[in-house]
């Protein structure tokens, strides 16, 4: 492989701050395309998606065809290609949950919200997740609400949580924490 | 170099070469190791797990991939225990979890490796019972190349062909796990000239030949081993025919010259073998209009007018036009025919006499492939002037590539147009058509300069040099040449301090008056800097070396020898039972300029290049048009001769390094009554009274070998399949230095833009433009302006345009592109309705201006 210069050779794509984050990542590996990774990791986590700017920009500086960019940040989950929503609900597929009945809860949000895993509300608000198991099977079907676990959940009120995010709190009688949605639920902190 | 180190496989002893991969050492000793991703062309991966085998160790016997790992000394290994048979049934019950059965209507199914190893190493029956997994089918990666993903078994050659070869890294693998495909990018079509070779290499039916899909079962097809008559390169391909048609076309190995690969064009453009409107009768003009006749009647005509104006006129009032796209036997043929039978020396081709060439092309191919191959490098500096392979020789571009990446070859580049391959580490100088000779003189000045390198008897010139180059000073590059001084000297520097290196010039450089102090110019840096053996004239068809070989030019007698030459006349008088002619002849330019009465052209269609040669033909007493299509010259003729073309009759070809391969017939067309070209000219030789008996083309061979010395012991038996070089020790000349000068053409206000002409891969020619699948890849009606010049002209992509000269005008649409330097407008040749000979008008250097249409 040729040599790379300590230094990038390309101007990031804006004048955004967090730039100088991917750039210092960068700098710290001495621009070499096996830290392709940590590249990413450091454009995820500052931008919270990659684009395909920010992909063609890493390409550049680390002279990696744009091939292997797009490949690694497919092949990777932690990497996602889209803007998350600004509220993210993780349905738990693991076995507990599928036989609970994890399938009817993403049927519910994909009718009402229509989007399906991976995916955002057309006005960002809401974002679909699946996860292979949260391991709370005792608390199958399980959901985890903006990081916080909720167990024995139903179909109504993964829906009314969702609405609750798309149309602001005041458009809900009682904010989650506190509403018992459904019988048996558990919300954990 | 380390010496072998022996190992034993399977019992037997074999001494392989350190570092050899044991897959390799295995297929020396005769033993298969089945693999999927290995190819000996390409890196190792290791990624299918096809190619366990057993090696013993200290703690006992362990499998591993024989695709990556290196033999060692002692090595014990067995490639055919339970254990990996074991794992090779499981691994490809792994891969056929998912791989369709559709061998039926797979093009792959009957040479398809996976069949192949099934049948040998895997399991007999299906262990699956769920359904298989869906992905995208029938999906166009390109105009030419289909994929199948759900019979992909993900091994990366194609991706690793594209990275390692071409350098265009187009194809990737995306996602994970049972959800991986290989795919492009964005919808990004796959554009690499050279694509289809994945094809060939793809060990599945994953990607398909888009042209030839459906079209042939490999058991059924006739397979001949011919060369591909698209550019000069001859690269070494199989044509696969049935029923009388070419069915698919692929690449054959030949080390001296194409590795296994080969380009699109010549992969899949080959629909014009069995074109519809091929001609197949011959055509008299009987009242103003072209009729079919019988043989005998439009041979009689000819002979019978050719010898009326060889009366009225005299003989010199006949020319003759030859193609580089045709085999030697028939420009032989023709050459002899007029010269002895008819008396004259108008005998020409196009880029024949008006180029500057040099008689020897390419030292050797395998001294651009050997530096990334050979510890051993036979060139370590590649300077190329005015050619752009990436269009115009796709598998050389291929090789410099490689050359460049793995051989760590040096490329500096001089083309008016920023090409591909400046992407590389070497100097790119930028020039403007017209001053090529004074860029020369500055790299000459600059490499008088060096202190070291320069070649010892050149150097006691010195002082001339220094004075001839004077002008050539770093102001007159800049605002002459516009090109880089600093680039120059790192030019010049480079080529002196090279131990090695190759020069190659391509026809766009040398061509008109001006060519000769081209040529010259060349000639003087290559001796000064002291790589005189390895400058080369390169032609760009398929036969432009053979061509000249045969003596097609006004100039030259077969085998290079000078009309002139005594020795030669009198062989060649001996051999043809005549008196030759004395003067030298007209240049396929003077004779289409008017300069005869009658023209007899074979393979040729001047008239779609310049309206006014059109013009000009209509007015001849007799044209003669030898032709596989009725092209706009055939269209203007008084008789048309239906011919066979290439793969329809035996013929041999000469390539860019002087190798003569054979290309074989391997279709008849048994409706057409269309004759080989050396068989139309023999017959008419009969007509005119000369006792011409030639039974085939062996027997023309074996005349060529007698006319031309450097082509003796050349027979079709002796070419064998991979060809023969012929030697040209005979022909080199003393180098000497002489003093260069071009006339500069004035710069104009009213036409501000200097014209840039060239080649391009996929041109709207008449060969290129029978594929009807391949449209959407042609290059249309098009000029190339650089960004800063269209923003100045308030012009947009795909605007269009009307670009004038002092001698015509075109209509055009715009094509932003960074290749195109300012102050120039790229205007390709051969473009489907755009004839750009109509703007040039014969000059070489033109001046036009682009104005937004009305």
């Amino acid at each position: 492989m040729a040599t790379n210069p300590r230094q990038s050779a390309v101007d990031p794509p804006s004048d955004d701050k967090r730039w100088r984050i991917v750039q210092a990542a960068m700098r710290r590996n001495g621009f070499r395309r096996d830290a392709l990774i940590e590249t990413l990791h450091a454009v995820q986590e500052s931008f919270g998606y990659l684009d395909e700017e920010s992909l063609r920009y890493v390409a550049r500086s680390l002279r990696a065809p744009m091939s292997h960019v797009y490949g690694v940040s497919t092949f990777y989950h932690f990497f996602s290609l889209k803007p998350a929503g600004e509220h993210t609900c993780v349905v738990c597929t693991g076995t507990a949950c599928y036989i609970k009945g994890a399938p009817g809860l993403l049927d519910a949000v994909g009718k009402e919200f229509h989007i399906g895993d991976g995916e955002t509300t057309e006005d960002g608000k809401v974002s679909l997740l699946t996860a292979r198991c949260l391991g709370s099977c005792g608390l199958a079907p399980a959901a985890v609400f903006d990081g916080q676990v909720a167990g024995k959940v139903n179909r109504e009120a993964v829906v009314e949580r969702l609405h609750a995010w798309q149309n602001g709190p005041a458009a809900v009688k009682a904010s989650p924490e506190s509403s018992p949605e459904s019988e048996g639920s558990a919300v954990y902190a | 170099m380390a010496d072998n180190v022996t190992l034993t496989i399977d019992g037997k002893q074999v001494s392989a070469a350190p570092g050899m991969l044991l897959v390799d050492a295995a297929e020396i000793a005769n033993i298969e190791i089945p693999v999927f991703c290995s190819h000996p062309k390409l890196d190792p991966v290791g990624c299918c797990r096809m190619c366990m085998v057993e090696i013993e160790g200290p703690r006992g016997s362990r499998l591993m991939t024989a695709c990556t790992t290196p033999v060692a000394e002692g090595m014990v290994v067995h490639t055919n225990t339970p254990q990996v048979a074991e794992v090779q049934e499981a691994n490809l019950g792994f891969i056929l979890l998912n791989h369709p059965l559709d061998c039926p209507i797979c093009d792959k199914g009957g040479e398809c490796p996976l069949q192949d190893q099934t049948m040998r190493f895997g399991p007999g029956i299906s262990q699956l019972v769920e359904p298989k997994r869906l992905k995208q089918k029938n999906y166009d990666i390109s105009d030419m190349i289909v994929l199948d993903q759900e019979r992909c078994v993900l091994c990366w050659r194609c991706i690793r062909y594209l990275e390692e070869w071409e350098d265009k890294p187009q194809l990737g693998l995306h996602n994970r796990g049972n959800e991986t495909v290989i795919d492009i990018q964005d919808g990004q079509p796959v554009d690499a000239k050279t694509s289809g070779n994945i094809i060939d290499i793809c060990p599945v039916g994953a990607l398909t030949n888009q042209i030839s899909r459906f079209a042939y079962r490999p058991w059924e097809v006739e397979r001949t081993a011919s060369v591909c008559n698209h550019c000069s390169v001859g690269c070494n391909i199989r044509v696969d025919t049935r029923t009388h048609t070419v069915r698919r076309i692929i690449g054959r190995e030949n080390m001296q010259v194409n590795d296994q690969w080969i380009c699109d064009k010549g992969r899949f453009a080959h629909a014009w073998v069995n074109g519809e409107n091929r001609l197949e009768t011959p055509l008299l003009r009987k009242n103003g209009e072209l009729v079919p006749v019988q043989w005998s009647e439009a041979l009689d005509f000819i002979a019978e007018k050719l010898q009326a104006v060889k009366q009225q006129h005299g003989a010199s009032a006949i020319g003759a036009i030859g193609s580089a796209k045709i085999g030697n036997e028939s420009n032989y043929a023709l050459q002899r025919l007029f010269r002895s039978v008819i008396g004259t020396n108008n005998i020409d081709h196009r880029d024949g006499a008006d180029v500057a060439g040099l008689a020897t092309g390419l030292p050797s191919l395998a001294g651009v492939m050997k530096p990334q191959y050979g510890p051993n490098p036979q060139v370590d500096t590649i300077f190329l002037f005015g050619i752009d392979p990436s269009e115009e020789l796709p598998i050389l571009d291929l090789h410099l590539k490689r050359a460049v990446k793995k051989g760590g070859a040096k490329l500096i580049i001089a083309h008016p147009r920023k090409i591909e391959l400046t992407r590389y580490n070497g100097p790119y100088l930028a020039y403007e058509p017209g001053t090529e000779a004074t860029l020369l003189n500055g790299l000459l000045r600059a490499a008088a300069g060096q202190k070291e390198g320069l070649n010892s008897t050149a150097v006691s010139h010195l002082a001339d040099v220094k004075k001839w180059t004077e002008e050539a000073d770093d102001r007159a590059l800049a605002d002459l040449c516009r090109t880089d001084p600093a680039a120059v000297k790192a030019a010049a520097a480079m080529l002196a301090k090279s131990e090695k290196a190759l020069i190659i010039y391509g026809p766009q450089a040398a061509r008109g008056s001006d060519g000769p102090a081209i040529r010259d110019g060349l000639a003087n840096l290559a001796f000064l800097t002291g790589h005189q053996d390895r400058l080369a004239f390169v032609g760009l068809e398929a036969n432009s070396q053979g061509a000249r070989d045969m003596g097609v030019l006004p100039d030259r007698l077969p085998g290079h020898a000078s009309i002139g030459s005594s020795d030669a006349v009198k062989r060649l008088e001996h051999l043809w039972e005549c008196k030759l002619p004395t003067a030298a002849g007209q240049s396929y330019k003077q004779m289409l300029d008017g300069g005869v009465k009658a023209l007899y052209v074979m393979g040729a269609d001047p008239a779609s290049e310049r309206p006014e040669w059109a013009e000009k033909l209509d007015g001849l007493d007799l044209l003669v048009v030898q032709e596989l299509y009725l092209t706009e010259t055939a269209k203007r003729a008084d008789v048309v001769l239906p011919a066979l073309g290439w793969s329809e009759t035996d013929a041999t070809f000469t390539n860019l390094e002087r190798r003569v391969q054979r290309a074989p017939k391997a279709v008849a067309l048994p409706q057409s009554r269309a004759a080989a070209d050396w068989a139309i000219l023999s017959h008419l030789a009969q007509k005119l009274g000369a006792k011409w008996h030639f039974a085939d083309a062996k027997a023309l061979e074996a005349e060529i070998g007698k006319a031309a010395p450097i082509y003796r012991g050349l027979t079709w038996e002796a070419l064998g399949d991979q060809g023969l070089q012929w030697d040209a020790s005979a022909l080199k000349s003393k180098p000497e230095l002489k003093e260069v000068r071009q006339k500069m053409a004035k710069g104009s206000k009213e036409y501000p833009l200097t014209l840039v002409t060239g080649t391009v891969l996929f041109d709207g020619g008449t060969l290129f433009g029978a594929t009807e699948k391949l449209d959407g890849v042609t290059v249309g009606p098009v000029v190339g302006l650089s960004p800063a010049d269209a923003t100045k002209l308030g012009l947009t992509e795909g605007a269009a345009v009307a670009v004038s000269s002092p001698e015509g005008s075109l209509s055009l649409t715009v094509h932003i592109s960074e290749q195109v330097q300012p102050g120039s407008a790229w205007i390709p040749e051969s473009l489907p309705g755009a004839p750009v000979g109509a703007l040039l008008n014969g000059s070489v250097v033109q001046r036009v201006k682009v104005e937004k249409a009305a």
